[in-house]
């Protein structure tokens, strides 16, 4: 498996989405919110580029994303990792490529996401829920924002590979 | 995965990051100290009267400050005491927040470059703001006093026997809150233990002596029957701060 120079593309804007979301994140933390938004940066890894490249482009901003957060290293990555392979399997099998279908398929990877961190985080001792009401809070925003941003962010992804004129493996 | 190569992993990445949010919180200064600039000379003139007055109080406060620490010296000489210790403020400014249901963290724009140690005390004005619990080249971590894993000695402001506090988290938009117990039954449903200050205690070994924690909200007989237990209400400003104190032992900081 080797990374293409334009597999670093995505890598590279789910790099920006992640200090995004950090910055909304701590804006949020006067509310004790979490924007948890990982389908964002797995759409276009699933639905547009190679599986083996989109394979590494979702465990690396796994990484990435962990790299910051108190958690055990790796959880969001294996995670993500589980769930990409799935996706690509649902896709393949159901031939998914309309955009309900990516929509669609976006907000099942996130609840799948928040589903695997909550359950992983409960069985670590240090990382109990404070607050019920936020997490299921964070949780229906992190849904929301999905809806309103994906096609935003699926289009950045794309106008990148126009402007700078070369295309991922399953570019349509 | 190995350790060290998840460990090594785990680093880079942070160390990456890490510029992206100093850069962050740079931004927001310059925007800030812009804002500033725009206010009028009006302005600044009754600032600055503002605080001759506010520095003529603490001028008076360090002069008294000077002579208790003169008359604890004698007294540690006299009864053969060991010396209390003490700590240099190291100023430094948040470059991110992160409060969510499972963690409560700050990560502050100074590291070990900055001799910032592992373990060591944050307070602002409001009191205690947590513990430093991880050191970067450039950055460090704050777990905060409203974290549920937030643990430390303190006792109520006109009782010095000790009692336990912990964080509880906070929930949503309302300010942090933290839970106090082992606290001596005898005070119990006294009006003079509700609403009272929590400060710190010199037991921890990271914070010194009448720092605020937090204000008892009320006491209840615990589930063991022996002792007292509460919750604590937080300072409100915990969650939008801008700048700490890193409580930096002496003693360290000559190791060092």
């Amino acid at each position: 498996m080797k990374l293409k120079a334009q597999s670093l593309l995505p890598l590279l804007a789910n790099v920006f989405l992640v200090w995004l979301i950090q910055l909304v994140n701590d804006g949020l933390s006067a509310f004790s919110l979490l924007l948890f938004v990982p389908a964002l940066w797995m759409v276009f890894p699933v639905f547009y580029a190679h599986y083996k490249t989109g394979f590494l482009i979702s465990v690396i901003t796994g990484f990435w994303w962990d790299a910051t957060e108190p958690t055990p290293f790796g959880t969001l990555a294996v995670w993500m990792g589980c769930v990409y392979v799935l996706m690509i399997h649902l896709k393949a099998r159901y031939e998914l490529k309309k955009p309900l279908h990516v929509q669609l398929l976006a907000q099942v990877m996130n609840v799948l996401l928040f589903l695997g961190y909550v359950c992983t985080l409960a069985f670590c001792t240090e990382f109990w829920v404070s607050s019920w009401v936020s997490l299921w809070l964070s949780w229906a925003l992190s849904q929301l924002v999905l809806i309103g941003v994906l096609f935003w962010y699926v289009d950045l992804q794309k106008a990148i590979f126009l402007l700078l004129r070369c295309k991922p493996v399953n570019y349509r | 995965m190995p350790v060290v190569f998840k460990r090594t992993l785990q680093t880079a990445f942070y160390e990456l990051q890490a510029p992206s949010w100093a850069l962050t919180s740079v931004v927001k200064d310059v925007q800030s100290f812009w804002g500033l600039k725009l206010k009028s000379k009006n302005d600044l003139i009754h600032t600055g009267r503002d605080m001759a007055r506010l520095n003529a109080a603490y001028e008076l406060a360090l002069q008294e400050n000077a002579m208790l620490k003169h008359e604890v010296g004698a007294l540690e000489q006299l009864f053969n005491l060991p010396p209390t210790e003490g700590y240099r403020y190291e100023v430094a400014r948040v470059a991110r927040r992160d409060i969510n249901t499972w963690w409560h963290r700050l990560t502050l724009r100074k590291g070990r470059k900055h001799g910032i140690p592992k373990g060591a005390g944050v307070v602002f004005k409001g009191g205690v703001v947590g513990r430093v619990v991880e050191v970067y080249e450039y950055t460090s971590a704050v777990e905060l006093i409203s974290s549920p894993n937030f643990r430390i000695a303190g006792h109520l402001q006109n009782d010095l026997r000790p009692v336990t506090y912990q964080g509880l988290g906070s929930p949503v938009g309302q300010t942090g809150l933290g839970r106090v117990s082992q606290v001596p039954l005898d005070g119990v449903g006294h009006d003079d233990k509700k609403s009272q200050q929590l400060v710190t205690s010199r037991l921890g070994g990271i914070f010194p002596e009448g720092i605020t924690i937090g204000y008892v909200a009320g006491l209840s007989c615990g589930t063991d029957g022996l002792f007292a237990q509460g919750e604590v209400v937080l300072d409100r400003g915990l969650s939008q701060l801008q700048e700490v104190a890193v409580l930096i032992p002496i003693e360290s900081d000559h190791e060092a």
